[in-house]
């Protein structure tokens, strides 16, 4: 369990973050939506600990998240942050491969990340230069990377996964194929956390949506529950029409 | 399910990996890189113990044995040299390596973030201020200075780095800027206090040369370099997740802060020493982890080994030249390796089919 | 703090592993670097090594200049010295290098070096003889016999160093018949702001010899003189070697000194060029050349 317990974060003046409380379990597809500047990734950033200056309480497994030791952390959790480039001509399997556990268990770490670009369909890049791939390929080898860092560690579950706008780069058939993804690793135990932009693969896949309006929480629960006609119109001041998805009966949003 | 536009694709880009049958043979090992090196290293050793402007009578050796005058020449002038200028070479590149990855920035050298210059600096110093520390510290005086002038930069460079709390890497790089500039400053300073014979011994001190090379000088720098070498292959994973960004090398779990600290110091050690018996040799740091980089893998684990054994083998080719070409004479080895790399640096980087990837 | 440790217990294992080093060196290298002089040689060496150009002259003088295999990129006169092998320039020179002619007997001038390269010679007890400098010209005297007596040429040394007593004697003779010291000033280096003899330089005491009054006295060795002070200064004379004036386009291009057009010197266009080894070596042809000085300055 990640527990948040009256978390606030300033920044100067300025309220990033207001007394949210909140619980992360294994099992679920958690996704945090809400408008630019809500707090949707200092909220993240919170939760995996890299934002430090909280006040309240944060606790991983029951121990506040400040005391973990980053090794013991990183083998709890992966993360996926927004993207930036790599120096140098690193092949995509080299990257997937930094993903490994230093005190790996794993036989063969090089299947492992073999097996974990060919998950994300990028097996066929593992020699290409990691600087020459397109967004959406160095996306999915990203991803690969941080399902090698839980996949090699020792230590047995629950694992988390943390990713910050997955879907940024990729086409809608990746978008569709990622989401897929992480409902099956949540369905087998893992907890995901993942900050989106776009509310109809929200709306489709989450099985918990966190709604962030600025620096606080507006709502936890599920899709149908919280995406609202009056909730998307408070939240990005647009005119909308909430129908049901034909075969899911999910809310979809639709434009006036 | 893999899809068919990016195996379509794949052909027209180059791979940067010299997809040759003998990247294949040796595997990605690092075992093959020590065995493969070490035996050209081996090579290029004696190759160059047996050049040099005394014609050395081998059979002369053989019979009169390490006491005769060629077994002396041999044992005393050129087998430390050759030695000495392995493991500078080796101590460069390698420290070369590990401050690119470090800084995240490939024109990034030993001597920019300023360990170079403190050295300079403080041999400076024991040149024109304090003869009299030469007078009581014998033949590696000024090494001694160079050395405790690079060690001390070190530190301050930490100190400036953790001014503002953690080690940020653009600061350490500013702080070494302005470090390169200040000791720049002092040394002009104290340029214009020196006597026309300071200034010709700092002067020919500061051009780098294996030309003193003796034993004791050959057992402190190999030390130093295989310690570094050796925990440099050991952090090799770190430094290629430092890559990622320092965040994501934390969340897979690297302290990020004691390793930038251990690579800084181990680099300092090492530059410093190699600083200390041999003066300012440029372009090796820079040239040999491109080159490897280029040619063969980024991957720190492939290519800190080899950019200590390219080193090497590289540093002494060059001080072969530079004591065989001009002979009885001698070149500057920092000429050498300049004057050797650059064109073939410029060449690398824009062949025709160069990838530009680094 | 946390940094402190590591960098502390690194920054002080370093300095003690450096200083044992340089104590054990102390020991294991007992032998100085300076290395000795008093070598005995049964034979008269054939093979010479000679490093720096006056010692050079001196052997060339003394009729042995035939045994000189080796020499110094200072050593241009006479012209068979440039003939010889030429190890480098005198600071900089390589033990291999001198090895490799297997020299008989080395003759360098205070200077030589580096020290390490000295010692690694000494320790394969390479025959040496080293010579201090010259700042007076009894060390001249004494040089040249110590050259002469090595190679079995002690007539030799003691003629040329009677001829050369006898110059230095009209010399002086002739320059207490002077009633003034002409002001002159030495100019090493003529660009940016030219580097001027003070001090304790060769220039000095060949201005001195040759009965000059060295304007720059008051300064130590060779410092960069500004438009100002060359005006204030105000020689008489202005003195070069030809290395020097030939980098700015000779004579006239000395006119083009910051501050020179007010002086003395740029009126009378009074603009010495001589040669550097010439000049400035303080080898046997130094009277010579101090003779040559007085006669430019007293216009004969």
């Amino acid at each position: 369990m990640l527990n948040l317990s009256l978390v606030s974060v300033n920044k100067g003046s300025k309220c990033l973050l207001h007394n949210i409380d909140l619980s992360i379990s294994p099992g679920e597809l958690s996704i945090i939506l809400g408008p630019n500047g809500a707090g949707k990734s200092t909220l993240l950033n919170c939760m995996i600990g890299a934002e430090l200056k909280y006040q309240g309480q944060i606790q991983f497994e029951n121990i506040e998240l400040k005391q973990w030791p980053i090794k013991d952390l990183s083998k709890k959790r992966a993360v996926l942050s927004q993207l930036a480039g790599i120096t140098f001509p690193f092949t995509a399997l080299e990257v997937v491969q930094m993903g490994i556990q230093e005190d790996a268990i794993v036989k063969d770490s090089r299947i492992l990340c073999l097996d974990a670009l060919d998950k994300m369909g990028v097996a066929s890049l593992a020699h290409i230069a990691y600087p020459l791939l397109s967004g959406g390929e160095r996306q999915r080898v990203q991803i690969a990377r941080a399902f090698v860092q839980l996949a090699s560690s020792e230590q047995g579950k629950p694992q988390y996964l943390f990713l910050d706008e997955p879907t940024s780069a990729l086409d809608l058939h990746h978008q569709l194929q990622l989401m897929q993804q992480l409902q099956t690793l949540a369905k087998k135990g893992l907890a995901i956390v993942c900050v989106l932009h776009d509310l109809q693969l929200a709306a489709q896949y989450a099985d918990k949506i966190i709604l962030l309006k600025e620096g606080n929480l507006m709502g936890v629960g599920k899709a149908s529950e919280l995406l609202t006609e009056a909730n998307i119109e408070s939240l990005y001041r647009v005119p909308n029409h909430i129908v049901a998805h034909p075969s899911s009966g999910r809310p979809m949003v639709l434009l006036k | 399910m893999i899809n068919k536009s990016n195996e379509m694709s794949e052909h027209d880009r180059v791979i940067p990996v010299m997809h040759i049958p003998l990247v294949k043979m040796l595997s990605n090992t690092s075992l093959s890189i020590w065995i493969g090196g070490g035996v050209v290293l081996f090579l290029v050793m004696f190759f160059s113990l047996s050049m040099g402007a005394y014609r050395l009578d081998w059979s002369s050796v053989l019979s009169t044995g390490w006491h005769g005058r060629d077994g002396m020449i041999l044992l005393d002038i050129r087998l430390p040299r050759v030695l000495l200028s392995a493991s500078v070479g080796a101590a460069l590149a390698v420290s070369g390596a590990a401050l690119q990855g470090l800084f995240r920035n490939p024109l990034a050298d030993p001597g920019l973030i300023g360990i170079s210059s403190g050295a300079v600096l403080s041999v400076a110093l024991v040149i024109v201020i304090f003869p009299a520390w030469t007078a009581w510290s014998g033949l590696y005086g000024l090494s001694l200075a160079a050395f405790i002038g690079g060690a001390l930069t070190c530190v301050l460079i930490f100190k400036i780095g953790r001014l503002k709390g953690g080690h940020n890497v653009m600061q350490l790089i500013l702080a070494g800027v302005a470090i390169n500039a200040l000791a720049g400053a002092a040394v002009g300073f104290l340029t214009y206090l020196s006597t026309d014979e300071q200034l010709r011994t700092l002067t020919f001190w500061s051009m780098g040369s294996f030309g003193g090379a003796m034993w004791p000088a050959v057992w402190m720098t190999t030390g130093v370099t295989l310690i570094s070498v050796a925990f440099l292959i050991h952090q090799s994973g770190h430094l290629n997740r430092l890559l990622l960004g320092e965040a994501e090398a934390r969340y897979l779990g690297t302290d990020t802060d004691q390793l930038k600290r251990r690579i800084i110091l181990l680099t300092a050690l090492s530059v410093g020493c190699a600083v200390a018996v041999s003066g300012i040799i440029g372009f090796v740091g820079l040239v040999i982890p491109h080159l490897i980089r280029l040619m063969w893998k980024a991957d720190h684990r492939v290519l800190i080994p080899s950019s200590a054994i390219l080193g090497a083998i590289l540093m002494i080719l060059a001080d072969t030249f530079a004591r065989t070409v001009v002979s009885p004479a001698e070149l500057p080895v920092g000429i050498v390796t300049s004057l050797l790399g650059g064109p073939f640096f410029l060449w690398l980087l824009f062949r025709p089919n160069s990838s530009g990837a680094s | 703090m946390k940094w402190q440790t590591p960098v502390c217990i690194t920054f002080i294992s370093a300095l003690c592993f450096a200083s044992i080093f340089a104590f054990a060196l102390q020991a294991t290298q007992a032998i100085s670097a300076e290395p000795v002089t008093a070598v005995h040689f049964d034979n008269v060496p054939t093979r010479v090594v000679s490093i720096g150009g006056a010692t050079t002259e001196i052997l060339f003088a003394l009729g042995v200049g035939d045994r000189v295999i080796g020499s110094d990129t200072t050593s241009y006169y006479p012209e068979q010295a440039q003939e010889t092998a030429k190890v480098g320039y005198m600071r900089a020179l390589s033990a291999e290098g001198v090895l490799s002619l297997e020299p008989e007997v080395v003759f360098a001038a205070e200077g030589a070096g580096p020290a390490k390269v000295l010692s690694q010679l000494q320790a394969l007890s390479t025959p040496w003889v080293s010579l201090p400098e010259v700042t007076s010209l009894d060390l001249l005297y004494e040089n040249i016999m110590t050259i002469g007596q090595v190679m079995s040429r002690e007539e030799s040394s003691l003629a040329l160093v009677a001829r050369l007593k006898k110059e230095q004697f009209q010399l002086e003779q002739a320059i207490k018949a002077d009633n003034k010291k002409p002001r002159i000033l030495f100019v090493m280096q003529h660009t940016g702001s030219p580097m001027v003899a003070g001090r304790n330089t060769a220039a000095d005491r060949m201005i001195r010899l040759a009965g000059g009054d060295n304007v720059a006295s008051a300064v130590q060795g060779y410092k960069p003189l500004t438009a100002e002070a060359m005006v204030n200064l105000n020689p008489q004379w202005i003195l070069s070697t030809t290395l020097g004036a030939d980098k700015v386009g000779g004579t006239e291009g000395m006119h083009g000194l910051p501050g020179f057009k007010f002086t003395a010197a740029a009126k009378a266009n009074h603009i010495i060029v001589m040669d550097g080894l010439f000049l400035l070596g303080f080898g046997p042809r130094t009277l010579q050349a101090a003779q040559e000085l007085r006669s430019f300055l007293h216009d004969k």
